[in-house]
């Protein structure tokens, strides 16, 4: 399929590969603090939007659904499966919210807030062991296959 | 001690000879991930999650990949592949969902971009969603499921490139051979059918 492709690289010893994995090791510790730090701004800023719902403004609710599927995206990296997961439910409460303004909606988008946090605080990595389960099972979230 | 690091030193330089060679064979690639200078290869990344893709970009910085391009989403991406022409394209399914697809779909069917046979490589935290089977029926080269680490994201480029599949133009499929299961604990995917010498007729 794809000659052309593989014309245009060439192997390098092994050795060089372990220098670049070592060098991704620092990089790394540098973007966990980066990370750390947009999870955490995201969380405060949906908590101040939590605390004065306004379910029936489009900014509130397209303001909500840009952090929690900012949250979604920072998952991917620092093996946070929970937030990938938990983020997602809540992109799709907040689209459900444009079509009915329910108590009940309001409700699982302040529990998913507070699970999103939980999960930083706690640091469940990965799919969370049975703490991640038994927060699913609270959030009546079914836990994919991954 | 003398002896064994003159060892070293010797496989080393078999190592530096056989990076004059441009490629490995598959066999080789489901024992080992080979170590590829990437330096030539162009790679489109797109991601709608500013902190993903500025994470992305530093780790394939630190792959030497050669050229890495980022857009937030695929329609800017669809804007961004005539003038990137790029060897890679990898889509965030998770986030692009079906627009993702859509995109893939446009790229096979050589509706965007310089050429049709990009390797595709897509990402998804999940494997069991239908989108990322949905990708797979429309001619994506690979999956990496997440957490995309400095390892998974290497050696996902390292599958695309090293694929050696033949790429299929059918009426309803445009992609990557799906029979064949190239490098994958060591099956190669050829003369699956072929009788083996136990059964009858050898």
């Amino acid at each position: 399929m794809s000659k052309a492709l593989r014309d245009k690289v060439r192997e390098i010893p092994q050795a060089q590969l372990r220098q670049m994995e070592a060098g991704a090791s620092i990089a790394m510790l540098e973007l966990s603090a980066s990370f750390r730090k947009h999870v955490n701004d995201s969380l405060r800023d949906m908590f101040t939007l939590m605390r004065d719902p306004q379910p029936e403004d489009e900014a509130w609710r397209a303001r909500l659904h840009e952090l929690a599927r900012g949250l979604q995206g920072m998952g991917g990296s620092f093996d946070y499966g929970l937030l990938i997961l938990i983020g997602e439910v809540m992109c799709q409460t907040v689209k459900d919210l444009e079509q009915s303004n329910q108590r009940a909606l309001q409700r699982r988008l302040a529990a998913y807030a507070v699970a999103l946090d939980a999960v930083i605080k706690v640091d469940l990595k990965g799919d969370g062991g049975a703490n991640g389960k038994a927060l699913l099972d609270v959030l009546k979230i079914e836990a994919p296959v991954s | 001690m003398s002896g064994k690091r003159a060892k070293t030193q010797q496989s080393e330089v078999r190592s530096t000879t056989a990076a004059a060679r441009p490629a490995v064979g598959r066999r080789m690639f489901a024992r080992e991930v080979p170590a590829l200078d990437l330096s030539r290869i162009s790679l489109l990344v797109v991601n709608d999650n500013d902190f993903l893709r500025s994470y992305m970009e530093r780790l394939f910085g630190i792959m030497r990949v050669g050229n890495v391009a980022t857009c937030a989403d695929p329609d800017a991406a669809r804007a961004q592949m005539a003038a990137a022409d790029p060897d890679i394209v990898m889509i965030d399914l998770d986030l692009a969902g079906r627009d993702g697809i859509d995109l893939v779909r446009q790229i096979r069917r050589g509706e965007i971009g310089p050429r049709n046979d990009i390797a595709i490589l897509v990402t998804s935290a999940f494997v069991d969603r239908d989108y990322v089977q949905a990708a797979r029926n429309n001619g994506i080269n690979w999956t990496l499921v997440k957490p995309l680490t400095f390892r998974r994201l290497y050696e996902g480029l390292a599958r695309v490139i090293l694929d050696e599949r033949p790429f299929v133009e059918a009426e309803g499929y445009t992609g990557p051979d799906r029979r064949l299961l190239v490098g994958i604990s060591g099956y190669d995917g050829f003369e699956r059918r072929k009788p083996k010498p136990s059964e009858p007729g050898v």
